[in-house]
């Protein structure tokens, strides 16, 4: 377990190594220079001596690899650099904006589980009846629908026609209805159909075919046999979920004025705000890593033959 | 069998729901009390605006947060009115040298500043040093020439200029950098280069409290020397989408949104007319839409197809016909334009068409473009529709004209950073649409930004010696009248070699709930509404 556990973990520091690279590079690349976007935001002519006087203070004048360098040994620090629009250091801006962002994640992953697992199971055990229908075409409804508008529906529906709640900000818990509401309905239409999937390619498989042959009643069949072998399937739609439930509560936040990371990382994307965007997707792709890295971990523990097949697990 | 599986079904979903009743019980405030907050000591008047607007961080010295917010803090030493008529505000009066560079200023008596502090000569001479201490203000006039502040009394400021200044009242006048801060704002107290600690004007308002990204809530200041203070409070609501922002004036959460600090989207506006929950407020604007022209493109290289273009294109089919009618590149509200100074080019297709055939162009006709050489007319416009959504529908209203008098245009809607680059940088476009600045800012500021031109730093928008060396005249001159006669010759200068496209004339627009009283807008764009005028009808 042990070896398991430190060679994902090798693994997984190389990774972000290399994703903290590729995002230096692809930020240096794109078009648009933070200078130029900040003098031109208060109304100066961004002209080449006033840039070059800010490219300097930001260190941009530096070639690639200083800059990349100097970043690295800043973050071995424990430190992010300062934002270029603000000129607050990094890690507080993140700080004080996290709380909401995560919030709205767990809430939103904690009612999508609760609500989806269960609807995929029952609905591929009651395979080809109106419930599973009904969920069926939930689902492909709920994956068809763009978020943006789903959003907007909500806040029209329950926030102006039929005014239940709030649609602005995040000030209190009564906020937090219809934003997880709508990451929800999505991320639960696509978490419904892969379970209703695996688990109607678990209850047709051969283990089961001849537990049932072998006489067992479905009391002791479903629980013990199909929801056991469930978990695996589970464990990979659950545990990969992250990035999706990440990429919503940006646009979500966005659409309901959350004062999230959401906000935050795309207003530093259009204003270039190199140390605040690295410092963002950092942060996202490590806590991906790590929630990827805990399902691994999972799976030694749910799964025993990966237990067993150590030389394909153990790097 | 199937009956026990129905039971535990039953019972996991008794299970999860008493999961989610804990959840939510701690739900205190009940959904309407967060709509229309309990009345605590004021009442709220709440405003939709664009973008955090930065409120620990409204330094009176730098372009932190939002204009709207610096103006309802502090106050300018003069004030920018109609027309560009400026006229008293922290200062009563005002004497000019003839050399320009002696620029006497006489304080208002008995103002005070939020803090209770008194305000006099020591506080202009701080605020006004800080400023120039700020390198960001590197570009402004005053940070340029001025020499030295000197303070004979306590109500009186002398700034002196190492060479004649014309633009300082101007640049006084505008929402930042230069209004006057209280020298208590900063650590230690009156340091020019000291931290900033908070916000403390003379201005209606002062910070009550600022979440980040969410609001910022504003209270009144008691001791405002103009009028009387607001009994209510005033807060900035941060709503980035424009649809969330129809949304939360239709759910009654913000009261008033518009302008350029929380623009409504002008195809919602029907869901607001002939309604009597809500009133629309529109006022004239100084700012207008124009189109950039890039004279590295041989086309546009030539007069005669600039002029087309101009004759082409009908401004009154922009906005449905929302706007003024337009008549050259500044609005009439812009300082120094007169009813005859400006001479414009009114629609004329079959104009634009002889001009380009007299020009050399010949028509295909199976192409349905003019062509020199075998070479069609066909031009890149460029746009960005994060800042200007309205700019899409502008700029295809404009390539149905082009293609009316055979030229092509493609129009190339870039992420605003990309935007940005073409117009500053790269120059990557044939035709870039852009804006005016406003108020003060007009005609002088911006023209010398975007048309001033030397060999070394090539003009932005257009490059021509003659309009350039218009632009020093200013410089030179003191005088009201010699500018004028001055800015004649450059608005004709403008559109006698048609160096822009002039598209649309912007207003103000405001909706706010009809429960919000005694709306009027303010002098300048960056303080759109006296809001300290505000009153909530029951």
């Amino acid at each position: 377990m042990l070896r398991y556990a430190i060679g994902r973990l090798a693994l997984l520091v190389f990774t972000l190594f290399l994703l903290t690279l590729f995002v230096f590079a692809l930020m240096r690349l794109a078009p648009g220079n933070p200078a130029a976007l900040l003098l031109q935001g208060i109304g100066a002519v961004p002209d080449e001596s006033l840039i070059a006087l800010y490219e300097h203070k930001w260190g941009l004048d530096q070639s690639f690899v200083q800059q990349y360098v100097t970043w690295l040994l800043e973050l071995l620090q424990g430190h992010l650099g300062s934002s270029f629009v603000t000129g607050q250091p990094v890690t507080k801006e993140i700080a004080s904006r996290l709380q909401p962002t995560l919030l709205l994640i767990a809430s939103s992953f904690i009612v999508t589980v609760l609500f989806s697992v269960p609807l995929g199971i029952v609905s591929a055990i009651r395979e080809n009846t109106l419930l599973d229908r009904i969920v069926y075409g939930g689902s492909v409804l709920g994956l068809s629908v763009p978020l943006y508008w789903l959003a907007i529906l909500l806040m029209l529906g329950f926030g102006v026609l039929w005014p239940l709640f709030p649609i602005i900000g995040s000030g209190s818990a009564n906020h937090y209805v219809l934003p997880v509401a709508a990451i929800s309905l999505i991320q639960g239409a696509y978490f419904v159909r892969m379970i209703r999937s695996f688990t109607l390619e678990y209850k047709h498989s051969f283990f089961m075919e001849a537990a049932r042959a072998r006489g067992l009643r479905r009391r002791i069949l479903y629980p013990s046999y199909l929801l056991r072998s469930m978990l695996i399937p589970v464990l990979t739609v659950v545990g990969t979920s992250f990035s999706g439930f990440f990429g919503a509560a940006v646009m979500i936040e966005n659409v309901f004025s959350f004062p999230g990371l959401g906000t935050y990382m795309l207003d530093m994307i259009y204003n270039r705000d190199f140390p605040a965007i690295q410092g963002c997707s950092l942060l996202v792709a490590a806590v991906i890593f790590v929630l990827n890295f805990v399902t691994d971990l999972g799976y030694y523990a749910a799964d025993p033959r990966v237990r067993l097949d150590k030389q394909r697990w153990e790097l | 069998m199937s009956k026990s599986f129905k039971r535990s079904a039953i019972t996991i979903s008794t299970i999860l729901l008493l999961l989610l009743a804990a959840c939510s019980s701690q739900t205190e405030p009940g959904p309407a009390s967060t709509n229309k907050p309990e009345a605590p000591a004021a009442k709220r008047i709440t405003v939709a605006v664009t973008q955090d607007s930065k409120g620990d961080r409204i330094d009176a010295s730098t372009y932190n947060g939002a204009r709207a917010v610096h103006s309802a803090i502090y106050d300018p030493l003069v004030e920018f009115g109609e027309g560009g008529k400026i006229g008293p505000g922290l200062a009563t009066a005002w004497e000019v040298s003839e050399d320009g560079k002696t620029y006497t200023f006489h304080l208002r008596e008995g103002v005070q500043f939020s803090d209770g502090s008194e305000f006099n000569a020591e506080s202009v001479k701080f605020s006004l040093a800080r400023t120039v201490a700020n390198e960001e203000n590197a570009s402004l006039e005053i940070a340029r020439k001025l020499d030295k502040v000197e303070t004979p009394d306590t109500h009186t400021v002398v700034l002196q200029f190492k060479e004649m200044a014309t633009q300082v009242l101007l640049e006084l006048s505008q929402a930042r950098p230069f209004r006057i801060m209280s020298p208590n704002a900063v650590n230690p107290a009156g340091a020019a280069d000291g931290e900033f600690v908070k916000p403390i004007g003379t201005g209606p308002w002062q910070l009550d409290s600022f979440k980040e990204g969410a609001e910022t809530v504003l209270t009144a200041n008691e001791h405002y020397w103009k009028e009387k203070p607001s009994p209510y409070k005033l807060v900035f609501k941060v709503i980035t989408d424009p649809q969330a922002r129809v949304l939360a004036l239709q759910n009654g959460e913000i009261d008033i949104a518009g302008g350029e600090v929380g623009n409504i989207p002008y195809e919602s506006l029907p869901i607001f007319e002939n309604n009597a929950k809500y009133k629309i407020e529109q006022h004239a604007s100084t700012m207008s839409y124009f189109m950039v022209i890039n004279q590295k493109n041989s086309f546009l290289a030539d007069k005669s197809v600039r002029q087309a273009i101009n004759l082409g294109t009908d401004t009154s089919k922009m906005m449905n016909g929302q706007g003024a009618d337009v008549s050259g590149l500044f609005q009439s509200t812009v300082a120094f334009v007169t009813p005859t100074n400006q001479p414009s080019y009114s629609f004329d297709p079959d104009k634009a068409k002889q001009l380009l055939e007299a020009a050399g162009f010949q028509w295909n006709a199976g192409s349905k473009q003019y062509e020199k050489d075998g070479k069609p007319i066909q031009l890149r416009l460029v746009i960005q529709t994060e800042e200007y959504p309205e700019w899409k529908e502008m700029a295809e209203i404009f390539q149905s004209e082009m293609k009316n008098i055979g030229i092509k245009v493609e129009i190339a809607n870039l992420e605003r950073a990309a935007y940005y680059d073409a117009l500053w940088t790269n120059k990557e476009y044939d035709l870039l649409l852009y804006r005016t600045y406003t108020d003060a800012q007009l005609p002088y500021r911006f023209l010398t930004s975007l048309f001033y031109h030397t060999d070394k730093t090539p003009g932005v928008a257009y490059q021509d010696a003659a309009l350039t060396q218009q632009l020093d005249g200013i410089a030179k001159t003191t005088s009201p009248a010699e500018q004028q006669a001055i800015f004649d010759r450059i608005f004709a200068r403008l559109h006698e070699e048609a160096m822009t496209v002039p598209v649309y004339y912007t207003k103000q627009t405001f909706i706010h709930s009809s429960k919000i009283g005694n709306f009027a807008f303010g002098d300048i764009e960056d303080n759109p509404v006296k809001w300290h005028q505000l009153t909530i009808e029951e």
